[in-house]
């Protein structure tokens, strides 16, 4: 799921570079505002075409918990 | 006023659209506004030798649709604009009787997140396009 979720992160972000793992969350990036959140999550609805609800977002730590609920809305 | 149950009005595919058009005076304005008075866009002889019909619109000025499709355009009064990214591809004259289309593309029930994508057209050809992010507050 990582290595899906990455080149999105990649995307929003603007950073080629840009590395994320399970741990990885929105203070660990300096860019990850609010503004960045809400690209962030429709770039993921996009990607993995799905939607989430507001619940589900709010209860998100890090990329691990989205990388999970992703798999819980796909399988 | 704020209304929840507004969101609801919000569908994606929504499109909306109006004919606008822009005077020479409202060029003027816009040069005092921005602090451009660059002659291509205010001397049309000027304008005409660097291969322009005339005095070209100030791209920024057409961009001003965008502010009105998300501040005064939509199902309510809640957007905030957050994000323009414009293409300019031809250029457009005071008094072209131009026409503005905006359709929503994602609306995000999760963050209230909304994309828009626009164009404005003259005669049916396209002469700028861009893509809007806003974001709704209730």
């Amino acid at each position: 799921m990582l290595e899906k979720l990455i080149p999105i992160f990649q995307d929003v972000f603007d950073d080629d570079m840009m590395i994320v793992n399970e741990k990885t969350q929105a203070d660990d990036i300096e860019e990850w505002d609010s503004l960045a959140h809400i690209r962030l999550v429709i770039s993921i609805e996009k990607a993995f075409d799905l939607r989430f609800s507001t619940d589900e977002i709010s209860n998100l730590a890090n990329v691990g918990d989205m990388a999970k609920l992703i798999l819980s809305k796909t399988n | 006023m704020s209304n929840i149950n507004s969101w609801d009005e919000y569908y994606e595919e929504m499109k909306i659209e109006w004919p606008f058009s822009f005077s020479k005076k409202e060029m003027l304005i816009f040069a005092e506004l921005s602090g451009d008075y660059n002659p291509i866009h205010l001397n049309p002889d000027f304008a005409k030798l660097k291969g322009f019909d005339t005095s070209v619109i100030y791209g920024l000025l057409l961009s001003t649709q965008m502010s009105r499709l998300i501040g005064q355009e939509l199902p309510d009064k809640n957007a905030i604009l957050t994000s323009i990214k414009v293409d300019f591809i031809k250029p457009s004259y005071p008094e072209d009787r131009l026409f503005f289309s905006a359709t929503l593309l994602t609306k995000s029930q999760s963050t209230k997140g909304l994309e828009f994508e626009c164009n404005i057209s003259k005669n049916y050809k396209i002469l700028c396009k861009g893509k809007l992010e806003a974001i709704w507050i209730s």
